[in-house]
């Protein structure tokens, strides 16, 4: 498959597009990617099974506008955009503008540090088998903050506090 | 089938999971397995159920509704985890937006391991389940009856309408 | 008119196998605005791939969806092999079509059920169920799971299947082809069916290209797009396919298209095995993938679904996207469900196929 990719600047955006629908096209998807730069797009269009790829790079504190005045759909990936990348999309159509509750995430855009960066000691380690204890294991931020919040004196009862209670369900 | 003394009503939420253990419990209720022949009825109220089915891990958005559910169902009642995911997290245990099993979320009674489980696993996990299900109602003080209790409750109650029947004439 | 009313439908509801919430605002019984959240599912696959080698990640791709598990494992590994220039053997592409169109045959049956269920038609649930069971069988017979097939690598396939095997699949499919009738004539012809589906949920041509639908809910509306037309994987150029198609645009429209689709995928499995060529399953994968990138796509029992890889000459690819086909579709099941009664509400969802977990992955 050939696959043709348009490099275009981002104030393009919407005359391409309303260009490749005008041809006939139809807006396949929305790809966002994490780059040094910024952000990299790539608006992916087919026609007749032939996809022609447009990318844009947006700076890091910049923004994008919206392509839902041609293609509609798009709101689909442009409140995921916004709420996996933390890129601000623009102008999407009033009726369809999540404002960033499109998806509800435990950590607010996941996506928005760079790939090959090397996480900080991971955001929080799965305990794979604490038997019940569950109140304190739910949060990832909870366990120390809340829970020591809660009960100064005893910081680490969490779990083990939870345990008893569950038993006599 | 003597050792059922119970038909169980399932209530059945899928978490975060690729819905492939989903669809084996809902194979479970179709010709091949036909888990209803023992009873066992796929129910869409919680308040109706005696076991809870999940599957799928538990994330943010999905732990209030799982828990939601947990306690409409009226005691006791018996969680049986069914997969990897509501075991452990599965494949997607170190994924961003999940907390892990079904454990972090509420008290899993029973654990149905596969990837995806099968239908026959799943229902040797339902009669698992059963048989903790008939403990804590022990615990509960609810008189497991018997058959032998049952007919003799029954009997007193028509003798006695009888004799008064008779003092009556 | 009274004033509006906001009902929510789901996560959990009777009809829903897997979590979807909607809010549905009410005029009286009409719906005129459904508004889709999601995030129920969301996992965060696609950036499991910075901690999974990329040919572990197959495995991870194919648990984005347990329904059509097998397609998701072939696009991620049709844009790897793409990404790394892999000339897949002939014999794997064929296997892998087999094994595709024997997943679409799982997944439109179970389709039929779930969809009859929807109707409140249990018995017609029943049926289409078992005889989804013996399109499991098969995929059991040849790989060793029932709804995960793990057969799909980078590089080609890991089993094959042999001779015997081949005929035995097609004796089997040939022995259903009764009960197969039966379904679908009883869908086609029963009156209730046609009064809950007929004109219900319509979408037109115009519609469908504007919303850009994809799979059986485009094709219902006459838009001719199926992407194993234009597929470079598979065997489907060489054995010759026409998309089914059907023009009303309405509910009955989805569901005739998805239950001619079902004897058309047991035809072409025919012809896979006819024309299959013997030789290697598999070649070996050396190396990690370059510094590019790739677009591949597949036809899934739902839609075309488009996969997309960026190497970064590690053992890690990049970023792995995936645009699943519900993921599409959302857009014209928030159109399809504005104007319509609240009781048809959950046909019209089923009727677009929805696959959550595919949707938010």
């Amino acid at each position: 498959m050939k696959q043709e990719i348009i490099q275009v600047p981002s104030s393009d955006i919407l005359a391409r597009a309303a260009q490749f629908k005008k041809d006939g096209y139809r807006l396949v998807q929305i790809l966002c990617t994490r780059i040094p730069e910024g952000y990299e797009l790539t608006y992916s269009f087919d026609r007749d099974y032939i996809m022609t790829n447009m990318r844009v790079i947006v700076p890091g504190e910049g923004s994008v506008l919206s392509v839902t005045g041609q293609f509609w759909y798009a709101f689909v990936w442009e409140n995921e955009i916004h709420d996996l990348f933390g890129l601000k999309v623009e102008c999407i159509a009033p009726e369809v503008d999540y404002g960033g509750h499109f998806f509800q995430l435990a950590k607010e855009t996941p996506w928005h540090e760079l790939a090959n960066a090397k996480p900080p000691a991971a955001a929080f380690k799965v305990n794979m088998r604490s038997g019940l204890g569950i109140d304190a294991t739910v949060k990832p931020a909870a366990p120390n903050t809340g829970a020591a919040a809660v009960k100064p004196a005893v910081p680490n009862t969490g779990a083990s506090a939870a345990k008893p209670a569950e038993g006599g369900k | 089938m003597s050792y059922i003394k119970k038909s169980p009503w399932l209530v059945h939420y899928d978490g975060s999971s690729c819905n492939g253990c989903d669809i084996e419990v809902l194979a479970c209720l179709t010709p091949l397995y036909d888990v209803e022949r023992f009873g066992i009825v796929n129910t869409g109220n919680p308040k109706h159920a005696d076991i809870f089915l999940v599957t799928g891990g538990v994330n943010n958005q999905n732990l209030p509704v799982v828990r939601q559910i947990y306690e409409q169902i009226p005691d006791p009642k018996v969680v049986i985890a069914v997969g990897a995911c509501a075991c452990t997290g599965g494949v997607f245990h170190d994924c961003y937006n999940m907390i892990g099993g079904m454990d972090k979320a509420i008290p899993v009674d029973v654990y149905v391991p596969g990837c995806a489980a099968r239908p026959e696993a799943i229902i040797d996990g339902v009669v698992k389940g059963l048989a903790v299900l008939e403990e804590k109602q022990k615990a509960l003080a609810v008189p497991v009856r018997d058959s032998r209790a049952l007919r003799e409750s029954e009997l007193e109650p028509g003798v006695a309408i009888n004799q008064s029947q008779e003092a009556g004439k | 008119m009274g004033k509006n009313t906001i009902v929510p439908f789901g996560p959990q509801h009777p009809v829903l196998p897997e979590p979807v919430h909607l809010d549905l605002e009410l005029q009286d019984e009409k719906v005129v605005k459904a508004v889709p959240s999601i995030g129920y599912v969301h996992r965060g696959l696609e950036k499991l791939v910075e901690k999974r080698g990329f040919q572990e990640y197959v495995y991870v791709a194919e648990r984005v969806c347990g329904i059509c598990s097998f397609g998701h494992g072939w696009g991620y590994s049709k844009a790897v092999e793409g990404l790394m220039e892999i000339e897949v053997p002939k014999r794997a592409q064929y296997l892998r079509t087999i094994w595709h169109e024997l997943s679409r045959l799982h997944s439109h049956l179970l389709w039929a059920g779930l969809g009859a269920d929807g109707l409140g038609f249990e018995s017609l649930f029943m049926q289409s169920w078992r005889l989804r069971e013996t399109i499991l069988d098969m995929i059991e017979q040849t790989t060793g799971g029932r709804v995960i097939f793990s057969v799909c690598k980078v590089g080609g396939v890991r089993r094959d299947i042999s001779d015997a095997d081949l005929k035995d699949i097609v004796s089997r499919l040939g022995k259903m082809k009764k009960d197969i009738d039966g379904l679908v004539s009883l869908f086609l012809e029963d009156e209730t069916i046609h009064a809950r589906l007929k004109g219900v949920g319509t979408v037109t041509l115009q519609e469908a290209k504007e919303l850009g639908c994809v799979g059986p809910t485009a094709r219902g509306s006459g838009l001719a797009q199926d992407y194993r037309l234009g597929d470079e994987g598979g065997a489907y150029k060489e054995l010759g396919f026409t998309p089914v198609l059907e023009t009303d645009g309405d509910c009955f429209a989805r569901a005739k298209v998805r239950l001619r689709e079902i004897y058309q995928s047991v035809d072409l499995i025919k012809a896979c095995v006819e024309n299959i060529p013997a030789g290697d399953i598999a070649v070996p994968v050396k190396g990690f993938p370059p510094a590019a990138e790739y677009f591949a796509r597949v036809e899934q029992p739902r839609g075309e679904a488009l996969y997309y890889v960026k190497g970064n000459k590690t053992k890690n690819l990049e970023r792995f996207r995936l645009r699943t086909p519900t993921n599409a579709n959302l857009a014209v099941l928030v159109k399809m469900l504005q104007g319509c009664d609240l009781a048809d509400v959950p046909q019209i969802i089923l009727t677009i196929d929805p696959c959550i977990s595919c949707c938010e992955r």
